[in-house]
């Protein structure tokens, strides 16, 4: 009945929660709420544990049916449990003082999860025994259901727990009202066009932008009538302007025709989503999801149960349609000519940048900077990504080129021995500038920089870039694992150099280069985050087209070729000197400009921030999000620096989950999460066009 | 061998050794244009170490290759590609995660002018040139007979056409001399004989030069003008087919190495 | 004879312009060393005391890398693979080796002498123990947990799993045990036999204190300081690595694990449980490495999560200088490197914070020049 690795599994997992219990994830985070006067970030990771002794012990017996998986189940929970209960006992037995000694974050169990209320050890034992084969019970029986519905489970708590646990920082995006009429007009304009059909692409549109304009008019009228006043549905009760549907409130020509525009927009994606490939299919109704469920986010104070239960709802609907949906569109778009699939894919890159560009007034500054980080890292995952996912070379020594960008266009901007020759450290150039309010233009007389940001970009990203290509020589006939040791010698290398009083006069030491002028466009600073943001987002799509060309070009070939096998690349007439020194020039450039960027968003940098932890984490979202592709590495950017930057509480946490991702991802999915697909070329040779047009 | 034809490869006294073993002993060889020329010999005999001398992967301590006139001894690998030699494997070498197309695509690397810029600005140059040398790599697909199987990844092609990939990424080089190493490794007797009508079908369409590696006495007394054989890194015999059949050292060095060599020696002897 | 079929011959400079680049520069480089170097000594500023001084604390740093060099050699020349891991098996010695220095030196309830005061030579000796002990335990479990699923998997995915284990031992014990600073206790250990008359101790008198005591040795007219633990740590080094050196060449293990080394499918035909054998070899290396990280942290005292980085990245150094997979190799490099390491920034006058560069400069060099190590085997053709 019990099966021969149940127990051995469930111990593994114990030992895990062993682990976790003296880290003191247990009680640390008793305070934060995942869902109010329910449930604790704490209690969350203890059921979790609980969880996953059940699920490991239940999926050791596959196939035995369902009484046994439940009993394995508990067996395993009750393990985990068990072993927790001992570590219970273990802190009421052994002097505090000694185990803070050893376990300095530990912290006395009161209040933990592993006490569940109790005040004495030995019921509290008992009690989590009891839970663990409740837990793990359940979890041996889900562990029964069809792969389909357990993914749509997991799915769904994940989406809730997450809205949980980030509430503090998400519950002021979006209204209600605002969320309802954009995710209403998307669902609608898509269940009209299913019901309907549709004989061409034409009325495919026209539908889309019916259902558009129908909503429109609706929620328009709604928006008047209410006149927006607090507490309305629409409005929801946090103070929080909607900005959507003030527009008619508003009423002036322009407010109208942004609003009926917007309507029209979401209405032909949700058109238009019917016929399109899968990913860009699941990415409306994912959008569509989140936007309602931050909706309801924004309605209440905070999560509590009937909105958990609300968002639990739209989650699961979701997950549990969306690739039965998602299949069929995609087979529908695959039937389509050309042209029409054209459309389709500009109708929904048109409603991606819709969103992106009108985004910022949305989220607050702390969103803002959080979604600047990311993006910084997405133009170095995007370089990263040319080296280890297309030519296949690791470099460990990554962040070395991101700090020469930051540094050269830095020096090149900011007041320094370049300009003020007479000035021997910074530290007497600010002197200078006391009596001045500290602006830029005060600055820019007293002890103008060089250049501007503009002028000194470009010579960044070539600076960077030649000497990526440069620090590439050396090590150009080594193999892989010595590359990325020689490589994080250099990164090594470099950040002593920036730190020492060597070279504190052009580098700044310790303290780095300050008082670096932010990007002007014009008259306008682009100081503030949601304004840099907008900088950003242009560099990482340029990034992104540029990266994607060159894959699917002559040069993307010979990578991907090399990687592969360099002998036969070499030996099919390819030049590996010089496509590996490409890949390490390319790839570097776009870590320069990241970090040319980063300097000037930030207004000064420090050589603290060019540690070998940045080329880990920009290595491992590649490594999460695929390696060889773009969305990937856009996932893993928003997983991996997104999240944490956002969970603070779990920040300390993050590079250790970091490693086990590593490892984790390499042993169960070397590919990643998104990896990319292969080409189909065919399809794009006169011939097949040729064929196409003819039918 | 008087009516020889010009010479395109000439390889002269080539030495190549690994610490104290001599894999490839002084050994003089000739292949004249527009010939199929065969390279038999045991196990282990420094065939295929033979054939990395002339691509450049190995360099040989002592003698020189002489390629359309030119030496090319001590060239990198890439460069003799350039020159004109395409090969494939013993043990199949393709790109495996590649496409079929991205696969041919590869060895078209040399003739393709467009550099990175062009790519990165979309040049309507870079993009026809792109264009053709798709359509040239579709029609190489279609005459190895991969009809079809462009989009599929290498790795997930059956055997039989990885074996055509790979002679279809070799003529992607357009390349004077195709070096084939056992090209029929690990096929049946009906995909050998196809093999063998599409190696006759190369020479007459396309008028290249074939030297090949084969243990298949069938292919080998099917195709080649004249049969060169290697045992223990030296060449012991050269002529025409039936001539290498008839030679006593030829048979020595077969019926010798099946002493030691059951299982592999034996049935290569009766194919002859 | 093999080296002149690589690219990397003196006698075809003129084809390879990269390669021609990197001799140029490299050459350049090593000009400019030997005429600050000259120019130092010329000029009074670095003597033969400085030198014999560097030489002295080398040894003792240098035993240090090469002890923790044979675990990266071992593995390399067993699996073909970096263990990116092994400067935090390192670590995890020192740390654990902590936890027992510190409970052997607690004074007992009843008052009177702790343990590591009362029996010093025991108690570290166990402390050395423990740390081999806890080094090779998580050596043991990164080999089952993380190495042996990928054996056959390509050297990218293995190199980075290498990587992700790195972080997570790192992290797993700065969460575990805190990030706070722990030192090891300062330890006195008396030598009657041996008597200092001139320079007073003040725990041990007149006698020679062997772990704690400075002493200065007089050169000709000048004189430089020395520590008798250089010598104890260079000793135990020493007896350890030729414990090893026997290991390998002489017992039937040591066998197994050459035959591994060479051919991994032809060893497991004759009867060699190859996994048990790799198992093996994590165990050697790792347990050098705990003995390596409670000699470090004896003179060294202050114990983080973060400790193994830079001892790891040099004895990586110190293991390529000998040619990686080379077992005297790494022992000789480990030497060598300690004594660069600290003759090197005042012969060429390197101010202080750029001390760690040396040896990473070093590490370029060797790529450039010989990748193959000063004993090694060639390995820059790539066979991915």
């Amino acid at each position: 009945m019990i099966g021969k690795n149940t127990l051995r599994n469930a111990a593994y997992v114990g030992v895990v929660a062993i682990l976790l219990a003296f880290m003191d994830v247990y009680s640390s985070f008793g305070e934060k709420d995942v869902i109010a006067d329910f449930f604790t970030l704490s209690q969350l990771l203890f059921y979790a544990t609980l969880f996953t002794g059940g699920v490991v012990a239940a999926r050791s017996v596959t196939g035995r049916g369902l009484g046994v998986s439940v009993l394995n189940g508990m067996v395993g929970g009750a393990l985990v449990a068990a072993i927790l209960a001992l570590v219970v006992a273990f802190v009421d037995a052994v002097p505090f003082e000694g185990i803070r000694f050893v376990f300095a974050n530990f912290s006395p169990l009161e209040g933990s999860a592993l006490m569940q209320g109790q005040a004495d050890a030995l019921p509290a034992m008992i009690l989590l025994v009891v839970i663990g084969a409740v837990v793990g019970g359940i979890a041996g029986f889900i562990a029964q259901l069809p792969l389909r519905i357990q993914n749509t489970l997991f799915g769904t708590v994940a989406a809730v727990v997450i809205i949980g646990v980030l509430q503090g920082q998400i519950n002021r995006i979006v209204t209600l009202g605002d969320a309802l009429a954009i995710s209403l007009t998307f669902f609608v304009a898509y269940m009209a066009v299913k019901a309907l059909g549709f004989k061409s692409n034409l009325e495919l549109l026209l539908t889309g932008a019916g259902v558009g304009v129908a909503s429109a008019i609706l929620f328009g009228v709604a928006a008047s009538m209410t006149g927006m006043e607090r507490d309305t549905l629409l409005r929801g009760s946090q103070q929080l302007e909607p900005i959507l549907l003030m527009l008619p409130v508003v009423g002036d020509l322009l407010s109208l025709l942004v609003f009926g525009g917007v309507f029209v927009l979401f209405g032909l994606y949700g058109a238009v989503a019917t016929t399109l490939g899968r990913q860009m299919h699941d990415a409306g109704w994912y959008f569509m999801a989140v936007t309602l469920a931050l909706g309801v986010l924004a309605s209440a104070r905070a999560l509590d149960v009937p909105l958990a239960l609300v968002i639990f709802v739209i989650f699961g609907l979701t997950f549990a349609i969306v690739p039965t949906l998602s299949v069929r569109a995609t087979a529908i778009y695959e039937s389509l000519p050309r042209p029409a699939r054209t459309v389709n894919r500009r109708v929904f890159f048109v409603v991606v940048l819709v969103i992106l560009l009108v985004v910022p007034p949305f989220m607050g500054a702390s969103l803002a900077n959080t979604l600047n980080l990311v993006m910084i890292y997405i133009i170095m995952g995007v370089g990263m990504n040319v080296m280890i996912g297309y030519a296949g070379l690791l470099d460990l020594g990554y962040v070395a080129s991101f700090a020469i960008g930051a540094y050269t266009a830095g020096i090149l901007t900011a007041p320094s021995i370049l300009t003020c020759p007479g000035v021997v450290d910074q530290a007497d150039a600010f002197n200078l500038l006391r009596g001045y309010e500290d602006t830029v233009l005060g600055l820019q007389q007293v002890c103008p920089g060089l250049m501007t940001f503009w002028q000194a970009w470009p010579i960044a990203i070539f600076v960077s870039g030649l000497t990526g290509m440069m620090l590439g020589v050396p090590v150009m006939r080594l193999r892989g694992d010595y590359l990325a040791i020689v490589t994080l010698g250099f990164g090594e290398i470099l950040q002593r150099i920036l730190i020492s009083s060597t070279f504190k006069p052009l580098f700044g030491g310790p303290q780095g280069v300050g008082r670096i002028p932010v990007p002007t466009l014009g008259d306008i600073e682009l100081a503030r985050s949601t304004e840099v943001y907008y900088l950003f987002l242009l560099v990482v799509a340029l990034g992104a087209v540029v990266v994607l060309r060159l894959a699917s070009s002559r040069l993307g070939r010979a990578w991907r070729a090399l990687r592969d096998d360099e002998d036969v690349a070499e030996a099919m007439g390819i030049n590996t000197t010089v496509a590996k020194l490409l890949a390490f020039g390319v790839s570097s450039a776009f870590s320069g400009m990241g970090g040319a960027l980063f300097g000037a968003s930030l207004q000064g940098i420090f050589p603290n921030s060019f540690t070998l932890l940045v080329s880990i984490n920009v290595l491992s979202l590649v490594i999460l999000g695929g390696m060889g592709g773009i969305p990937g590495v856009f996932i893993g950017a928003f997983v991996l620096v997104g999240m944490p930057e956002i969970l603070r509480e779990l920040r300390d946490y993050r590079l250790l989950a970091f490693g086990v991702l590593l490892v984790v991802t390499m042993l169960m999915r070397p590919d990643g999460l998104l990896p990319p697909q292969p080409p189909k070329l065919s399809e794009q040779s006169t011939a097949h066009k040729q064929a196409a047009a003819g039918d | 061998m008087s009516n020889q034809p010009e010479i395109l490869l000439n390889c002269a006294g080539v030495i190549k050794r690994f610490g104290g073993l001599t894999a490839v002993n002084a050994v003089d060889l000739k292949v004249g244009r527009g010939e199929i020329v065969s390279l038999i010999g045991p196990n282990g005999a420094g065939k295929t170490t033979f054939f990395n001398c002339i691509t450049g992967f190995y360099t040989p301590e002592e003698g020189d290759v002489v390629f359309n006139g030119k030496s090319l001894k001590g060239a990198r690998a890439d460069i003799i590609a350039r020159a004109g030699i395409a090969r494939t494997y013993q043990n199949i070498r393709l790109f495996s995660k590649l496409t079929a197309l991205e696969n041919i695509l590869v060895g078209m690397h040399q003739h393709l002018k467009a550099n990175m810029w062009g790519a990165i600005l979309g040049l309507p140059s870079t993009r026809r040139e792109e264009q053709r040398a798709l359509d040239d790599a579709m029609e190489l697909l279609d005459y190895c007979g991969l009809t079809g199987k462009g989009d599929t990844l290498a790795s997930n092609l059956p055997y039989g056409y990885q074996r055509r990939l790979e002679v279809a990424r070799a003529l992607a080089i357009r390349p004077q001399l195709l070096l084939l190493d056992e090209p029929t490794a690990g096929m049946n007797p009906q995909e050998t004989d196809d093999m063998m009508h599409f190696i006759r079908k190369l020479r007459g369409d396309l008028n290249l030069t074939i030297f090949l590696i084969e243990h298949d006495m069938k292919l080998v007394m099917g195709v080649s003008d004249r049969v060169n054989v290697m045992n223990f890194g030296r060449k012991i015999a050269e002529g025409t087919p039936a001539e290498v059949q008839a030679n006593p050292d030829v048979i020595e060095a077969y019926l010798g190495s099946s002493m030691t060599d059951k299982s592999g020696g034996k049935q290569k002897v009766e194919g002859v | 004879m093999v080296q002149t079929t690589s690219r990397s011959s003196f006698l075809r400079l003129g084809k390879d312009p990269i390669q021609t680049f990197l001799y140029l520069a490299g050459g350049a480089l090593l000009l400019y060393v030997l005429v600050v170097a000259l120019g130092n000594v010329a000029a009074g500023r670095y003597g033969l005391r400085d030198f014999l001084q560097g030489i002295v604390l080398g040894l003792a740093q240098g035993s240090i890398y090469a002890l923790i060099a044979l675990g990266y050699t071992l593995v390399y020349g067993v699996l073909r693979m970096i263990n990116f891991a092994h400067s935090e098996v390192f670590m995890a010695g020192a740390y654990i080796g902590f936890f027992a220095i510190n409970a052997f030196s607690q004074t007992p309830e009843s008052g009177g002498p702790s343990f590591l005061e009362q029996n010093t030579v025991l108690a570290l000796l166990l402390t050395i123990i423990v740390g081999m002990t806890a080094s090779s335990i998580i050596a043991v479990l990164l080999e089952r947990i993380a190495y042996r699923p990928l054996r056959r998997a390509p050297r990218l995915v293995s190199l980075i799993t290498a990587i992700g284990v790195s972080i997570t031992l790192q992290q797993l014990f700065l969460r575990l045990f805190g990030g706070g600073t722990r030192s090891y206790p300062v330890v006195n250990l008396c030598f009657e036999p041996l008597q200092v008359p001139d320079q007073v101790d003040r725990v041990c008198g007149t006698a020679m204190n062997l772990l704690q005591g400075r002493y200065r040795l007089p050169i000709g007219e000048q004189e430089i300081i020395v520590r008798p633990l250089y010598f104890i740590v260079f000793a135990i080094a020493l007896v350890l690595m030729t414990t090893m050196w026997f290991i390998v060449q002489r017992t039937k293990v040591g066998k197994a694990m050459r035959a591994v080394a060479e051919d991994k499918n032809t060893a497991s035909l004759m009867g060699i449980n190859v996994d048990r054998i790799i198992v093996v070899t994590f165990l050697l290396g790792a347990t050098l490495a705990g003995a390596a990280a409670v000699m470090f942290a004896v003179y060294n005292p202050q114990v983080t999560p973060f400790m193994g980085f830079f001892p790891g990245v040099k004895a990586f150094t110190a293991a390529v200088l000998g040619g990686i997979g080379n077992i005297p190799g790494a022992m000789a490099g480990g030497l060598l490197l300690g004594i660069i390491e600290s003759a090197a920034p005042g012969m060429l006058g390197i101010p202080s914070q750029l001390e760690d560069v040396v040896a990473f400069s070093v590490l370029v060099l060797i790529m450039i020049f010989r990748p193959s190590g000063i004993f090694g085997e060639a390995l820059t053709k790539s066979r991915a």
